[in-house]
């Protein structure tokens, strides 16, 4: 009888030390929540979701202030997995926030640019190099294609290009199916 | 020298060449041609860089990219787009070499197996620009590098065919046999090899005799591995598994294990590098569609697709009838594992074992998957291709990772036996280069978030030390301008002082 006692004791304790545990980390679960969302998003930061980042927009998804379908970078694959995470019904992507493109990178116009280094702070991956009244240039392999560097250059010499489909990222195409 | 009780393939089938077939097994060797081109993209699709310009004269065996050297002595006359051999259809950077008809190669000098160093082989090997033979052209100096970090390898030299329409390997076997057994007992012995085994399909009867015999007359210690002629035998990862027990998934190199699984082609050229002779030929198949009539070239790398057909009409009748018939294509590989490219000065590669020629069988109309498991049975790395195709289909990668896409070999033996005509294979492939897409986009995005966590964080400082700087300024200006008053008030109060005048 003791023994059984004690052993109920000793589950109480188990139990309620299991239960502080979990008082303590839910403090930490709403960022557990933020950076799983986070990992969903596709990282471009251009802010076309009306918040200044990716981060925020999963914050604000998290506290319920956005809806999933507002990310027009990441289109139907990230809806589909924010659905999955968030145990909600897939949506369509709300086009008021802007459609889904191919992969794109910005690209400048390096004889017409004037050196005034303004789309340097924008860049939000810091993709841009250059100097003052030195030529600017992209690097293209870390450029996002978030369109943030347009609007700040005086001369316009900013544009995006598609992300060149170059051999190596070729794909084998979809075969066709019989009732396609 | 036999080496006995090898491991049955787990599926797999037995492709029968067609009755009456007729193999050539003569090296027929291509004249010098006027043009070469040298597509500037090596076998994992990177785009490279040229060493030349337009209009440099290069002699035969210079470097003009890295990894791609001139087949013969000219002028390099153009850099344009130009088609390659490859499932793409796509075009990419060429160069053109203009041949001037010297045919003057650049003289090596002679490596020997015990005076010169490990390092002096391996960069030998590089410098000729020995890529696998096989199919995937794989750089073979680093796959060799690989090994070397293992004391006593397997050596694996893979003779295996099983496609009908390509025995580049046969024909090289039965015209060859004591230079191979030559540069194989060479690898053996600059590597340590304590375990030297040639595979070889068992229905090769002469090349197999040819070997034996040199075998014999060398005193090699090369055990002959034969094998049932089951398709796809030659694979490296099921070759690998049944010679030596170790179990491959995609992705893993052999060489990782310890085990050198290299064509019997690469090996040839590997010792001939060493004798000072470059990599820029091979043997490739030229076969009809109905694989009745099949003839061995000798092809240097950069000769048009179109005159390799030409030449190959030449010499045999048969073929010269296949390119003649209505709807005549030229399809590069075999049967099974070849894709068609239009019959053009696309050039021939390191990787382009077999052309064929003729008229492509037509397609069977598709219907819906019965779920007959056929695909399984004959799947030779024990996948269930109905449940990859439903879940390649459905766009669902991680279903597709779970039943092990990335160990599909491509080999398309379920295409063939599926009642329902499905491209089964098109579909794996298309599949692995979406999970592949995907992953390189996972791999950006983890690239972007850190590099934005940074500039947001250095962003935060700066303006926190500004409005730190700023709140300095603000307290000395209102020191300033309090101590301003002070003296006012001060001035005021001495002026109050003194009586009024």
């Amino acid at each position: 009888m003791l023994w059984l006692t004690l052993i109920g004791l000793a589950l109480l304790c188990t139990g309620i030390g299991y239960g502080f545990s979990r008082l303590s980390a839910s403090g930490n679960q709403s960022d557990v929540l933020v950076e799983r969302i986070n990992d969903c998003l596709p990282q471009t930061q251009c802010a076309q979701c009306n918040f200044p980042g990716c981060r925020p927009y999963a914050e604000a998804i998290a506290t319920g202030q956005a809806n999933i379908n507002q990310c027009p970078p990441g289109g139907d694959s990230t809806i589909e997995a924010l659905a999955e995470v968030l145990g909600v019904p897939v949506v369509a992507l709300n086009v008021d926030y802007g459609t889904h493109k191919e992969p794109q990178v910005a690209f400048i116009d390096e004889a017409a640019c004037i050196g005034c280094t303004l789309c340097i702070p924008p860049c939000p991956v810091d993709a841009i190099i250059g100097s003052t009244k030195l030529m600017h240039t992209v690097i293209a392999e870390d450029c996002t294609g978030c369109e943030l560097c347009i609007e700040p250059c005086p001369v316009d010499c900013i544009s995006l290009v598609p992300a060149k489909p170059e051999v190596s990222q070729w794909r084998y195409p979809k075969p066709a199916r019989a009732h396609d | 020298m036999i080496k006995e009780s090898i491991q049955d393939l787990p599926g797999g089938l037995a492709l029968q060449t067609p009755s009456g077939a007729h193999i050539d097994s003569t090296l027929h060797a291509m004249p010098l041609q006027t043009h070469y081109y040298l597509p500037l993209v090596n076998y994992q699709r990177d785009v490279l860089q040229p060493n030349v310009s337009v209009g440099d004269k290069v002699m035969g065996g210079e470097l003009i990219a890295s990894g791609v050297i001139a087949p013969t002595s000219g002028t390099i006359t153009q850099l344009t787009h130009h088609t390659w051999p490859h499932p793409s259809l796509t075009k990419v950077k060429t160069l053109t070499l203009a041949a001037d008809g010297q045919d003057d190669f650049l003289t090596l000098p002679n490596i020997t197996l015990c005076d010169d160093s490990a390092e002096e082989k391996l960069q030998r090997i590089e410098r000729c620009s020995v890529h696998g033979l096989g199919g995937a052209g794989f750089n073979t100096a680093k796959k060799i590098q690989r090994v070397m970090e293992h004391n006593a390898p397997t050596l694996i030299v893979n003779a295996v065919e099983c496609e009908p329409g390509i025995n580049c390997d046969d024909a090289l076997i039965q015209n060859h046999s004591v230079a191979v057994i030559e540069a194989c007992d060479a690898l053996c012995k600059w590597l340590n090899v304590s375990n030297a085994l040639l595979a070889i399909e068992d229905d090769k009867t002469t090349a197999i005799e040819k070997l034996t015999q040199a075998l014999l007359a060398q005193q090699s210690t090369m055990q002959l591995a034969p094998l049932s002629a089951i398709y796809p035998s030659g694979a490296e990862s099921t070759l690998v598994q049944r010679l030596t027990g170790i179990q491959l998934t995609q992705g893993q190199p052999a060489a990782k294990f310890g085990v050198l699984c290299i064509n019997v082609a690469t090996v040839l050229a590997i010792h001939q590098a060493w004798k000072g002779l470059f990599s820029a030929q091979r043997i490739l198949s030229v076969t009809t569609q109905d694989l009745k009539h099949s003839v061995n070239l000798q092809v240097r790398f950069g000769t048009p697709i179109d005159s390799t057909v030409q030449f190959a009409a030449s010499v045999n009748p048969f073929i010269a009838k296949s390119l003649n018939e209505n709807r005549a294509s030229v399809s590069v590989g075999g049967p099974l594992s070849g894709f068609t490219q239009t019959n053009d000065s696309t050039p021939v590669m390191a990787t382009s074992n077999a052309l064929l020629v003729g008229a492509m069988p037509i397609k069977k109309p598709q219907s819906a998957c019965i779920r007959c498991t056929d695909c399984a049975t004959v799947c030779p790395v024990n996948l269930l291709p109905q449940e990859l195709y439903s879940a390649v289909s459905a766009q669902d990668t991680d279903t597709a990772q779970r039943y092990a896409l990335d160990n599909c070999i491509l080999c398309g033996c379920c295409d063939l036996v599926c009642p329902a005509n499905i491209p089964l294979t098109s579909w794996f492939q298309h599949g692995k280069d979406e999970l592949k897409h995907q992953r390189a986009a996972e791999q950006n995005a983890v690239m972007a978030k850190a590099r934005s966590e940074k500039h947001n964080t250095r962003e935060q400082q700066r303006a926190l030390d500004k409005a730190k700087a700023d709140a300095q300024r603000r307290k000395v200006a209102a020191q300033r301008s309090q101590s301003a008053i002070d003296i006012k008030a001060a001035l005021e109060r001495v002026k109050n002082k003194r009586p009024s005048s």
